[in-house]
């Protein structure tokens, strides 16, 4: 079952540490090179979903209580969302050598 | 982190405001568990938007955020599984993600086609798409004009630091009302008031600076040394003043503007510690103010002089109360407290110096009341606001009219795009994308006639407030502007969304052409009743705000007003330190002015009616033979004058004689009193030979009576007053009055010609006809009258499209029953009658509620409304019959084309 590209993507931003919605909006922005974009609505419309399913969490202590606000909600990601992640990037990368073998893009 | 959360910019805090609004079209839940961190990320991404790119890019981060908030209400409110599309059951740890929810780049292109496809819709019936986005452009644009002059006359702060701290004092006499404050009282205030910790007083001067090529007359104020701290003013050269400058006696000393160092000094920067001539004294330069510093607001000073009283007489003076005084409220403090000390304070003084403050009260303002807009300006202006606002909403009923109509007629299309599978969520985003669309165009095409429309406010001749030459289209009006139009296009274009319904159970697809669901009619009938009743409750405010006008204008001033041309002039003590110098001085320049062709009389005054520049103050009075009243002696304003003032003026003598050449400094002490000084104290008597003693000069014998004049405004009672020859008081600022034969402001120049004669070190402060100061007395009605009177004429022409449009629709759509009850005999004169008849009710059922709600609402606009009652049964029958006439017109004309219709074509209509 694959991914939405904005659910992969706001997986992937949480690979690496923790994030609050708009870390992750900038952490997509900047990696994609602003060739993805996500806006407030659509990234909390996922992490809902997100967060039912049980591919993300919620933390319940700030990482530095000193330099933040007590409003940002800190997201971290479970075991069962860094599972669907890595399938849906296996399953991409299948797609991209694919794609390559019979030369639709360049190797 | 959390003080940058404060120092957004204010576009960034209204872009979030739009968020927040757009979060409404969430489901509760998400937004209880997600709106508060959407709102977050939707001002952060807004103010790095603003940071990078400036307004721009915030608005079109702006908009593509809104966009896509919207696509997720939506995708929120009517989900996948809802259109039948839930997936089976589905493995443990398997996500299921909706896969077919949009993705951002899905959800973008989504909508790109479905612009192109309303775009493409819209074109194809470019009637009613140019008649709506017309109608929202009007709205937008009244609004829009509107909320511009709310935003820069009642929300924006005064310009200077804690703002909102600032108070304005002032007394109140118990027989003048409002009245400015005197020296000894303001001592005792700022020693007794702990809640207000800084009070300064100042006053309007006019400097003749003569250092320059001609002399000229300078606005300036003197003001006590605090007042600029009091404002947090600093000063851009030099310094502000500091306490030694207030002392009695002290050496002279000025601030200068920027605009006059910049303009009339040459900008030199060695001018602090030179010493420039006003009035003839010189004065030393210890300053020059901030560019762009003014106090108050909106005024054009070139100097700032230190105030000081002097102590020998501060005391002797307390009936004299020239100064206005600008205070800050302690920290914490609130109005209401300082008002309620003040009280207190005022009490205590009316009872130790009961002859000159028995009756006065005090009272603390807001400044930015006080210096901008008075609550009567604020009242007239928020009710423009809510007269707009109806605008808008009869827009809205119109242009949901005419969605509703034109869905009605494509419901065939719609539903067979159902039934061919499109699903009702995307059926409704194709609507709203349109409406969106259409209000898109209507706020694009409003923000530009808002912008011709905040031109010509400011271009007209004369503006009640100051604040208005500055209306703009800033960034918080157009975000405003944003918002309203967004919000049109949602909320009208929903109206009709609720059909989708119908199409999806393909409702459309079995009924027939021709006719129209009795839901759906009813719909259109109770939208043209909102509109009639609105629009209705729009009309009689006009009316009434123009029979007022009427009545205003028609007022007997009291004098006669044509072909007079005011003259302030000052001529400065330092120049004229002797009473019969300032006499000379004006008794000369009266005889110039005489011997001037085109004159025919010509007088002086010290306050002359409708000119605020004047020198106006009461004085307490006392009957000879009579005992001061208990609560101390009463007042009445005191006019110094010429003996050519009535004259000129053509104020009718009553009684006894005018003020006379032979009234000398030397001959015994006369006064001429007016009708409502006479009726108060000596009733249906003859005044004539009873004597007022007053403060300054003791005993005057009363030598005559003349008629009341409106002194402070057309709408204003006339208040007593005692006149004195000049002689016997002469001031060094009067107001020279001409008679002209003809056109009065042609005068100007002789009279500028004949000041410098008699003295050519002399300026005049101000040239103005009559006409010009009557005009600006009545600016804020007038402004009210035009404003309203043209938002009651859109308000008018839409309500008759509205009217005209529902009822053509619905005989196109009985233009089948008609045709069948014709060909079966009906007579045409029937089928008339009955579609006009059915029309005239849903009108006169508006009309009605439009009544009733003008009963109510109407009695708001009192304040405003001069010798017109609330209730006024010529407007409210006048305007009722208007809009009766507006609807049978709009109903006959569609009426009229129905019955001329074949009764074949009308059955093969049915066929089609």
């Amino acid at each position: 079952m694959p991914l939405t590209p904005t659910v992969f993507e706001i997986l992937l931003a949480l690979t690496d540490r923790e994030r609050h919605g708009y870390d992750i909006m900038r952490d997509v922005e900047q990696r994609t090179g602003g060739r993805t974009i996500i806006r407030p609505g659509s990234l909390y419309r996922a992490i809902h979903r997100l967060l039912d399913q049980g591919l993300i969490e919620e933390l319940d202590e700030r990482p530095d209580p000193e330099l933040d606000d007590e409003r940002r909600r800190y997201y971290r990601i479970t075991a069962a969302g860094r599972d669907a992640a890595a399938a849906e990037a296996e399953r991409m990368s299948t797609a991209v050598r694919d794609a390559r073998a019979r030369n639709l893009i360049d190797a | 982190m959390r003080s940058r959360v404060s120092a957004r910019p204010a576009a960034v805090r209204a872009a979030t405001a739009l968020c927040r609004l757009a979060l409404r079209a969430y489901p509760a839940e998400f937004r209880r568990r997600q709106g508060e961190s959407v709102a977050r990320a939707f001002a952060d991404a807004a103010l790095r938007a603003h940071r990078r790119g400036g307004l721009p890019a915030l608005a079109a981060r702006t908009a593509a955020d809104l966009c896509d908030l919207f696509a997720g209400a939506l995708a929120e409110r009517w989900p996948a599984g809802r259109r039948g599309r839930r997936r089976a059951d589905h493995g443990a740890g398997e996500p299921d993600l909706e896969p077919r929810s949009p993705g951002v780049n899905e959800t973008m292109g989504n909508l790109l086609q479905d612009f192109r496809i309303a775009l493409r819709s819209l074109r194809r019936q470019p009637g009613f798409s140019v008649v709506v986005v017309l109608t929202l452009a009007v709205a937008i644009a009244a609004n829009t004009v509107i909320f511009s002059v709310v935003k820069r006359v009642i929300l924006d702060p005064l310009p200077y630091p804690d703002a909102d701290r600032l108070v304005w004092l002032n007394s109140i006499d118990r027989d003048a009302g409002f009245s400015p404050v005197s020296a000894a009282d303001l001592v005792d205030w700022r020693e007794q008031v702990t809640t207000i910790q800084s009070m300064a007083a100042y006053a309007y001067w006019s400097y003749t600076y003569t250092g320059g090529e001609e002399p000229l007359d300078v606005p300036s104020m003197r003001i006590e040394p605090s007042l600029l701290s009091v404002l947090g003013a600093t000063a851009a050269l030099g310094r502000t003043f500091v306490a030694e400058d207030g002392v009695w006696g002290g050496e002279p000393v000025a601030v200068a503007s920027h605009s006059f160092w910049r303009d009339e000094l040459g900008g030199d920067p060695e001018i602090i510690g030179r010493r420039l001539v006003l009035d003839g004294e010189p004065h030393t330069i210890v300053g020059v103010m901030e560019e762009g510093f003014e106090f108050p607001p909106q005024t054009d000073n070139g100097f700032w002089t230190a105030l000081a009283f002097d102590p020998e007489t501060i005391h002797e003076r307390r009936a004299q109360r020239p100064y206005q005084v600008i205070g800050k409220l302690a920290a914490g403090a609130m109005r209401e407290q300082a008002s309620a000390e003040l009280d207190a304070v005022a009490a205590g003084l009316a009872e130790r110096y009961p002859t000159t403050n028995a009756g006065v009260l005090a009272q603390v303002r807001p400044a930015h009341e006080a210096l901008v807009v008075g609550p009567a300006g604020t009242e007239a202006i928020m009710m423009l606001f809510a007269a707009v606002g109806f605008l808008l909403l009869i827009a809205g009923v119109n242009v949901a009219n005419l969605m509703l109509a034109r869905l009605t007629s494509r419901d065939q299309e719609m539903s067979v795009r159902a039934a061919l599978g499109a699903g009702r969520l995307h059926l409704v985003r194709q609507l709203m994308v349109e409406t969106l669309l259409l209000a898109g165009f209507g706020g694009a095409l409003g923000c530009g006639l808002a912008l011709w429309g905040i031109g010509a406010i400011r271009r007209l001749p004369q503006l009640p407030l100051a604040r208005l030459q500055q209306l703009e289209l800033d960034g918080t009006v157009l975000i405003f502007t944003l918002l309203l139009s967004l919000t049109a296009g949602v909320v009208f274009g929903l109206v009709p969304a609720r059909r989708a319904r119908r199409w999806a159970l393909s409702g459309g697809l079995k009924q027939g052409a021709g006719t129209t669901g009795v839901a759906n009619r009813r719909t259109l009938n109770a939208l043209v009743i909102v509109e009639v009743a609105l629009a209705l409750v729009l009309l009689i405010g006009a009316g009434l705000m123009s029979r007022s006008f009427a009545e205003l204008m028609a007022v007997d001033l009291g004098f006669g007003r044509d072909n007079l041309l005011a003259a302030n002039i000052y001529i400065p003590e330092t120049l004229y330190p002797e009473d019969h110098q300032k006499t000379a001085f004006f008794r000369q320049l009266v005889e110039q002015i005489e011997a001037t062709p085109g004159v025919v009389s010509v007088g002086a005054v010290t306050a002359l009616p409708m000119d605020y520049a004047g020198i106006d103050f009461s004085l307490p009075y006392e009957v000879a033979g009579r005992d001061v009243p208990a609560g101390g002696p009463p007042q009445a304003s005191y006019r110094v004058a010429t003996a050519g003032y009535f004259e000129t003026m053509a104020i009718p003598l009553l009684r006894g004689r005018a003020l006379e050449p032979r009234d000398r400094e030397d001959s015994p002490r006369v006064m001429v009193i007016n009708e409502a000084l006479a009726a108060r104290e000596f009733g249906e008597g003859n005044p004539v030979g009873e004597s007022l003693s007053i403060p300054i000069g003791g005993p005057h014998e009363i030598i005559g009576v003349v008629r009341d004049v409106r002194h402070h405004g057309l709408g204003e009672a006339p208040v007593p007053e005692m006149y004195i020859p000049m002689p016997q008081n002469p001031f060094g600022g009067m107001v020279v009055v001409v008679r002209a034969a003809g056109d009065p402001s042609a005068l100007a120049e002789p009279i500028r010609k004949a000041v410098l004669a008699v003295d050519p070190r002399q300026p005049v402060y101000a040239f103005n006809t009559m006409d010009e100061l009557v005009a600006a007395d009545v600016a804020m009605p007038r402004l009210n009258m035009i404003l309203s009177g043209t938002f009651a004429a859109v308000a008018l022409l839409l309500a008759a499209v509205g009217i005209y449009g529902v009822m053509s629709f619905a005989v196109s759509q009985r233009t089948r029953e008609i045709g069948l009850r014709m060909a079966l005999g009906a007579r045409a004169s029937d089928a008339l009658r009955s579609v006009i008849g059915r029309g005239m009710a849903t009108a006169g059922t508006g009309i009605g509620l439009g009544l009733a709600a003008s009963f109510g609402l109407t009695r708001l606009l009192q304040s405003q409304l001069f010798g017109v009652g609330a209730l006024d049964p010529l407007v409210f029958g006048g305007v009722s019959l208007l809009l009766a006439a507006i609807a049978l017109l709009a109903s006959w004309l569609p009426a009229r084309r129905a019955t001329r219709v074949d009764p074949l074509i009308a059955l093969r209509h049915e066929s089609e």
